[in-house]
This record gives structure tokens, sequence and C-alpha cells, in this order.
């Protein structure tokens, strides 16, 4: 009858201390190892590779070549990145066990701790796969630091890299962060275009030479639908050679939350997946609270309602813009207008035709004028407007515009019937140098003497109406 | 005999360090210069107990022709005798089916040692 032996495991001990090494080694081979040991880590790294043992058990810290520096190079070598590494430390403190675990040894044991070391060598033995055989001759003359030194200038430059993508998280929008990060990449790669896709934004940087033939590489590679715009950007560190090796293509997850899509085409020849891998990998938090952050101020800015700028973006916008009027001796116009018997449409219609109503007119403003106009909701069902550079007989006529095109707006309720609403619309000009609340004030004094003369019209600079009303108040009080 | 080894090499000198080195150990041993000479020696040689073989040779690699050689079909262990150590090339040459990476200049006494671990058996 054939009885299997049971089989004998080799284990690679390295301790600097002769004394010690002698003692260990003598207390494994009873435990039933088979134990080959050495004094430092260099030539117990060129025997391991050589002939890769069942385990290594190395000390922490040694002088010259330390333990975490062998665990690593193992790790990192073909014929040993599965064989167990046990790492031994004098001070058994969590900031051993993390730097151990972080070198990618398979368990940290304490020094003078026999049983949990035997122990813990028996069960990474059991846990890891059987070795294949592969090994890794090196010469005597080859120096091991040379390959440790190469491991540790790429750690470093991977750390670099990742702190330098996460440094991008302070970015202001996503439009400037990807043009950061693109100025970024080229310093570590080459690609002809570079591309990403998140919910809000779809950019592409590409050399000028062959935007066009880019941008259907990236759209077909992202999958973008048809309608979909991308920001298009001349980048002059694109390469601009007009093919190469198919885009690659990551998606980027940040946790749980998907945030988008990189595209990269690099050029023949310096495609480097490790690179792509870590970079696509970083980028997804800086992405995501960037994103966070821009949708955060948005919704510090905007009304939710009707998606223009609330009072307080619209004040800080204009103070802005009046400045600027005062300094250049530009005419400034203000607009501010309310929808007539407002709340006539909030009884008739409740308050989900009154939203729509307000959403359609804020939006149709937004349409109506120019990108460099400001426009915001002011409160309740009241709108106001910045015209910069505009004097009062042009302000007029957007006004007239504004309360035509109201008039004309096609709002249809749940039910199907139109709801047909007007504004009545005070008109006022900056002068000398005055701030945004006097013209205000001017303005709602015209916006009130529209109102009171007949709704659905425009009144400008009503100062003498104003007076008129005032007068007529005082009669009535 | 303890069969035949094919050396894949281009230099000269190397070639004849290692025929030194195995023929007295009883191996029978032929050469190619370069990664198309090597497959045409392996299929005209289907006894062959292992195969040793550079990275760097004109017209075609080692590891491309061991890349083309496994595509092919089970064959001969493989194994690399180069100056490259890029820690890549050799993941390359393992996922290949190299069985071992030996950096030159390679110890005679060793590399028999492997040789006669890793060679078929006759």
């Amino acid at each position: 009858m054939f009885i299997p032996l049971p089989r004998v495991h080799e284990v690679v001990l390295v301790e600097f201390d002769q004394h010690k090494r002698d003692v260990l080694a003598e207390r494994l081979r009873i435990q039933g190892f088979s134990v080959e040991a050495f004094g430092c880590a260099t030539r117990a790294a060129i025997h391991t590779l050589a002939s890769p043992p069942s385990a290594v058990v190395a000390d922490l810290w040694m002088p010259g070549v330390s333990g975490l520096q062998l665990c690593r190079l193992l790790r990192s070598e073909a014929a040993t990145e599965g064989v167990p590494i046990i790492l031994r430390g004098k001070e058994d403190t969590p900031k051993e066990r993390f730097w151990a675990d972080r070198a990618g040894a398979s368990a940290y044991v304490a020094k003078g701790r026999m049983g949990e070391l035997a122990r813990s060598l028996r069960k990474a033995i059991d846990a890891a796969p059987p070795h294949d055989g592969f090994f890794q001759m090196y010469p005597e003359s080859l120096d091991i630091r040379d390959r440790i030194g190469r491991l540790l200038d790429q750690a470093l430059f991977e750390s670099l890299l990742a702190s330098e993508i996460r440094a991008l998280s302070t970015c202001e929008s996503l439009t400037r962060m990807f043009d950061l990060f693109s100025q970024f990449l080229c310093q570590v790669t080459t690609y002809r275009w570079l591309a990403i896709a998140t919910e809000d934004l779809a950019a592409l940087h590409t050399h000028a030479s062959n935007g066009e033939s880019a941008e259907l590489e990236a759209r077909a590679a992202l999958d973008l639908p048809a309608g979909r715009r991308i920001e298009r950007l001349e980048d002059d560190d694109a390469s601009a050679l007009p093919s190469g090796p198919a885009p690659l293509v990551r998606k980027l997850h940040f946790g749980a939350i998907r945030v988008g899509q990189l595209a990269i085409a690099c050029c023949e020849g310096a495609v480097d997946l490790d690179l792509i891998e870590l970079v696509a990998r970083e980028i997804a938090g800086p992405m995501r609270i960037v994103s966070l952050v821009q949708e955060t101020r948005r919704l510090a800015s905007h009304d939710p309602l009707t998606g223009i700028y609330n009072r307080r973006a619209f004040s800080e916008a204009v103070e802005r813009e009046l400045a600027r009027a005062t300094r250049f001796d530009a005419p400034l116009s203000m607009l501010l207008f309310d929808i007539d018997h407002f709340k006539r449409v909030n009884d008739h219609y409740g308050h989900g035709g009154g939203d729509q109503v307000l959403a359609a007119v804020g939006e149709f403003c937004q349409r109506a004028v120019r990108p460099y106009d400001v426009t915001a909701r002011w409160g309740g069902e009241e709108f106001v407007i910045a015209l910069p550079q505009t004097d009062s007989d042009r302000a007029a006529l957007v006004a007239e515009r504004i309360r035509i095109g109201v008039q004309d707006l096609e709002i249809f309720h749940d039910d199907g019937a139109r709801i047909a609403v007007s504004v009545s619309v005070g008109v006022t000009t900056q002068r000398d140098g005055e701030g945004l609340a006097p013209l205000i004030n001017r303005a709602d004094v015209a916006m009130y003497t529209a109102k009171t003369s007949g709704r659905n019209r425009v009144c400008v600079d009503a100062e003498p109406i104003a007076a008129l009303v005032a007068e007529e108040e005082r009669a009535a009080g | 005999m303890r069969g035949k080894v094919l050396i894949v090499e281009d230099s000269t000198t190397m070639r004849d360090q290692l025929r030194r080195a195995l023929v007295p150990a009883g191996y029978e041993v032929i050469d190619a210069r370069d990664g198309v000479e090597g497959i045409e020696m392996v299929k005209r040689h289907p006894d062959l107990v292992l195969l040793i073989c550079d990275v760097n040779m004109p017209r075609m690699d080692g590891i491309t022709m061991i890349e083309t050689l496994r595509a092919e079909g089970p064959m001969a262990p493989i194994l690399m005798l180069t100056t490259e150590g890029q820690p890549e090339l050799i993941q390359k040459a393992k996922a290949a089916g190299a069985r071992g990476w030996i950096i030159k200049p390679f110890d005679p006494r060793l590399l028999v040692k492997a040789v006669s671990s890793l060679a078929r058996p006759l």
C-alpha cells in the first residue's frame, strides 16, 4: 500500500542576529518545517526567487534591506508573487502591523511568539495557491537593491500621480477640472485625444488638426447619443497624429456611485494600461466632489422652480455690473415685473398651475434676453432683469418685447385649458453711480404705476406718475 | 544521452557557453539564431526535452516566439536566458508558459541543475 508522506514545507528564514536565527531555525525544524536560514535579505531574496519555498519568514526591520522591502520585492516578482510571507516585529504596534500589511505580508507576528508563528505559517501555506514552479535565477553580481530601488521609484511615482489628481477636487467647475486634468496627463503620457462624459458635461480635448475625426471617435467610444453636445477644446499638448491604437474607455466609480466615463486615445507605443487604470481610479473622487460642489452652488444661487438666478445671486451679479457701468460711464437699465392677477391663476388652476406659469415665464425671460443680461426671480410672482449697456429707450423696447412675449406664451394646464397671463413692467435706468437698492425702488414704483394704470403694460421711469399716485393715495387715505 | 535541448540565442559566445555547460552533462544541443529560426527548429524537432531562449533577438524576440509556439499547442518546457530583468517582461514570459527566467551571466552548475529539473524525461 502507498502511504504518501506528509509534505515537508520549506521555509526561508531571514534574521539578522545569528544566535536568534539559529534558535528560531531549530524551533521551526522541531515544528516540522525544513528551514533555509539567511542573515541578510539580499541573499535570501536571490535564493527565494531561484527556488521559491513554501513560505518566507523575515524580520520587519533589518540593517541593509529591510523585511518590508524584501516583502514588496517578492510580491512584485513573477516567481514569488504568491509565496506566503510572514513578517516579525519587535514592537507589536498597530503601525508595524499596518506597514506589514501594506507591504503585502500574509501575516504579522510579534517576536517571541513561537506558537503563533507556527500557526500563522501553516495557515498561510494552506491558504496559498500551489506554486507553479516558475523561478528567477539571478547572478550573484546582480544588486537586488537596484530592483528594490526601482520598485520604490515606481511606488513614489504612482502616489505622486494619485495626489496630483486628487488635488483637482478643489476646482470650481468640471470644465476647469477636465482642463487641468488634461494638462497634467500630457506630462505623463502622450495622447491623440482625451474625453470625459458625466451627466452634466461631455468634453473632448484634441489637437486642432483633427477635431472632427476625434469627435467622431470619442462619441463612439463614450457611446454618446447623437443629440448630446460635446464641448470640444483645442489642445496643443495632444498629438496631431490622425490615427493610433483603439481608444481605452474606463467607467468611473466613486464607491457605488457611477460618476461618468473617461476615454483616452493613446499614441502608438504609448499605451500604458497601469497608468490609465490608476488615473481612472483616482479621477472619479475629485469628479464627484467637484460636481457636488457645483450642484450645491447652483442650488444656492438659482431658483429651483424657474431655473434662473435667485434674489441673492442676482444682487451679487448686478452690484458688480453697476460698479462696471459707473466706471465705464455706460448706461444700465432694470426691468421689474409682476404677473398680473397671479392670485387668480393660483385660485383657478391650483398651485400646480401657478408653478407652471412661473416656470414658463422664467424660462421665457432667460431666452428673450442677451447672454450677459441678468435675469432672476425677485420673489413671489416678481421677476427682474438687469440690462448692462442699455439706455432707457432700448430698455423700454426690451420690456415691451417681454410683455408681448408673455402675453403670447402658450401655457397649457393639465386639463388642456390654456392659461393666459400678462405682466406689468416697470423700467428704470441707473443714475450717477447709484447702487441696486434705489434702482429697484424706482423700478418698483414704475411697475406699481403700470399696475394701477390698467396692467399688461410698460411704464418707464415713473417718477412724475409716482408722485401723482402718492397724491392720490394721500387723498384716498 | 539525456535528450535534445534547443538553444535560441543570437550571440555566438553565449551559444558556445551553453553548449560547454550542457554537452558534458549529457544533453544533445541544437541551436537557432532568432525567434523565426527557433519556431522552425521546434517544428522540425518534436522530441525536444527543453527550450532555452533569449529575449532580445533580431527578426523575432523570444517572448513573441514562445507566445506563438504556445498558441500552436503543447511543447517542451521553456527556460528564458537573458540580460533583461523588467518585471513586466518576466510576467509576460510566465503567462506565455515559460518555467523560469535566468539572468546572464549564468553559473553553469546552477544552469545544469535547472535544466535537469525542468527537462522532459525521455
